[in-house]
């Protein structure tokens, strides 16, 4: 009797489990002209990347009236991103794209070549090993900072600069190695560069005052996440003491940076959408290599510019406050 | 379609069987709530990872991967055990202290990928399975699972394995024993987690990349997957706690591919996986609720027969 009752048990659950798997598996005979694509987390330059791709599928010639668009969000998870990309090399998708690099690698990890796959905004992607022998099957955009356009515009900004300050978290591996460009790039202007790093959110006002007492003439932002989303607390600190903040992204520039020269994420998803619409129309295939922006989008925030008493270069920029 | 993503769960859900026999030496036997799974993991992969891609033959370079999560177990257990450190706080600092062991062993690198280096999931032996790897892949997955529980079950029947199910039960009991229950707890921290940073190892040569955030998560997934493993057979006796908590990882990893599969947006994912697994445990409880009535019956005849 015991025994029965476990078996049902055992029956019921795998009954339970095939029933689901039966509906997720009914809604999806043909697939070929689905585009999945695997964005790593809600994040406004990673938002902006996908506003971008489906900007440029639309000016390739893909009309989303007939290709399905098919947005995963992998919640900054990385496990969920592999699930994500294995459910869409399972469901024998047209293509899949990936923003930002985790979902990119396994985005390829799962595709193995049997399925396109176009990936955006990742800095590195020599190192992802997702060029050339590494990758088959694979392309798509990278987001390297440009450092020499943004020391070029605090140059504009503020003439005599000498010394730049940088936070950044020591927890996040892309701040580090952007760091040590930075310094590299900072070194042929003549500029020191004085950094102050921090292990979690909770340290970003002590080392703020820290790196406040270190007589610079400015900070500037990686793309550190965790100082990025503390961005308020360091501004509050920098404008008591008249010191500007340039920003990583036009966003920070919205928040209350004075200017930035970064990358437009909404032109990179645009070159990107274009790409994966060739490769889908069949003009061209994914080779292994990557596109690049290569000028860097510059804008500036009047009203943060008046509250510091700074004057606005004469340079080509957009104003984030102008309506 | 459907073949896919069964083979998909397979392969994951063997990958993380691994992890769930691990914290369930931790959790189950030892009754250790051990929280140094969310590091050790990402250690194993960042080891193999490291001496992989180093030009090391992946069969040494995951067995020191193991290694290495063992030493990640014996820092929780000494903190726990020598130093009186609680139990839920001996983990946190060992796993907060490996975020950055890791980030240091993996070269302050979060991603790295596997190029061409011959890995677990790629050489001579699975090419004998041909080119699509699927097969391969299980293959592989299967033996290594079947291995481990294997070994698993014949050191828990040893002495040494069943002082350690008694420290769990009644670490009193061991003590009159003459023995030290603190080295048993010890013992048991590190053959788990070094299960847990092999299963890190296999899971990044599996993916092809090493990264890590692989851990983030991984307490809880292993965690679901005991307690469904064992809240399913807790009424069959012929069924091992280690295959339990194999088909507990498998039927966790089915519940998160099943939701993708389904169409869900990922923002109510975790909501999804929490609600089916209710169900699945409801539905267990209400239809084993006879059963272990009359277990409990059992039992209390079986305390009024003892001393």
């Amino acid at each position: 009797m015991k025994n029965i009752k476990n078996k049902i048990t055992i029956v019921v659950v795998l009954a339970m489990v095939a029933i689901f798997a039966c509906i997720g598996l009914t809604s999806c005979e043909n697939n070929d002209k689905t585009i999945t694509i695997i964005k790593f987390g809600n994040h406004p330059s990673l938002n902006n990347c996908y506003d971008g791709i489906l900007l440029g599928l639309k000016e390739g010639g893909i009309d989303l009236e007939e290709y399905t668009v098919d947005l995963q969000d992998s919640n900054f998870d990385s496990s969920v991103s592999a699930s994500q990309a294995a459910n869409a090399v399972n469901k024998k998708v047209g293509m899949v794209g990936a923003i930002a690099t985790p979902s990119a690698m396994a985005a390829a990890s799962a595709a193995k070549g049997k399925i396109p796959v176009v990936y955006c905004a990742v800095s590195d992607p020599v190192a992802a090993g997702l060029t050339g022998e590494d990758a088959q099957n694979v392309c798509g955009s990278s987001d390297i900072l440009d450092f020499e356009g943004q020391i070029d515009l605090i140059k504009a900004f503020i003439p005599d600069v000498d010394s730049i300050g940088v936070l950044y978290c020591t927890a996040e591996a892309n701040s580090i190695s952007q760091l040590a460009t930075l310094k590299t790039v900072a070194a042929t202007y003549d500029i020191e560069i004085k950094e102050v790093s921090v292990t979690n959110a909770n340290e970003i006002p002590t080392a703020t005052d820290t790196l406040l007492a270190k007589d610079i003439d400015c900070i500037t932002n990686l793309t550190d996440n965790t100082i990025v989303g503390a961005l308020d607390v360091i501004i509050e600190k920098t404008n008591a003491k008249n010191i500007p903040v340039f920003g990583s992204e036009i966003e920070q520039v919205k928040k209350g940076c004075l200017a930035s020269a970064s990358l437009d994420y909404v032109e990179l998803g645009r070159a990107t959408g274009r790409m994966m619409a060739d490769i889908i129309l069949g003009k061209t295939t994914a080779d292994g290599n990557f596109i690049k922006i290569k000028d860097s989008f510059k804008c500036y925030n009047s009203v943060v510019a008046t509250a510091l008493e700074i004057t606005v270069p004469d340079i080509i920029m957009t104003d984030v406050e102008a309506k | 379609m459907v073949i896919n993503i069964l083979l998909t769960i397979i392969q994951q859900g063997l990958c993380y069987a691994l992890v769930a026999m691990g914290v369930y030496i931790t959790y189950k036997i030892l009754d250790f709530p051990d929280l140094t799974v969310d590091g050790s993991f990402p250690l194993g992969a960042a080891v193999a990872v490291r001496l992989i891609v180093g030009g090391m033959h992946f069969i040494p370079a995951t067995i020191i991967a193991m290694f290495a999560g063992s030493i990640a177990g014996l820092t929780t257990g000494i903190l726990h055990v020598k130093f009186k450190i609680s139990n839920l706080l001996a983990g946190i600092l060992t796993m907060t202290g490996l975020l950055s062991i890791n980030l240091a062993i993996a070269g302050k690198r979060t991603l790295i990928p596997y190029r061409q280096e011959p890995t677990m999931f790629s050489n001579h032996f699975t090419d004998f399975f041909g080119s699509n790897g699927v097969v391969a892949n299980i293959v592989i997955f299967v033996i290594i699972v079947v291995v481990i529980k294997i070994i698993l079950d014949l050191f828990l029947k040893t002495k040494m394995g069943l002082m350690l199910r008694a420290v769990g039960n009644n670490e009193q009991m061991c003590t009159s024993l003459g023995r030290d229950g603190g080295n048993y707890k010890i013992l048991g921290l590190v053959v788990a987690n070094s299960l847990v940073a092999l299963a890190g190892a296999i899971y990044s040569q599996y993916q092809g990349y090493f990264d890590n955030n692989s851990g983030v998560g991984m307490v809880v997934l292993a965690l679901a997957s005991v307690i469904i493993g064992c809240a399913m057979f807790r009424k069959v006796p012929v069924i091992k706690g280690t295959t339990a908590v194999i088909i507990g990882a498998i039927i966790y990893t089915a519940c998160l591919n099943i939701i993708i599969a389904l169409g869900v947006p990922s923002f109510y994912l975790k909501l999804f996986m929490a609600v089916l697994f209710a169900i699945i445990l409801v539905l267990n409880n209400t239809l084993l609720k006879n059963g272990i009535q009359r277990k409990s019956k059992n039992n209390n005849q079986i305390n009024k027969g003892g001393v």
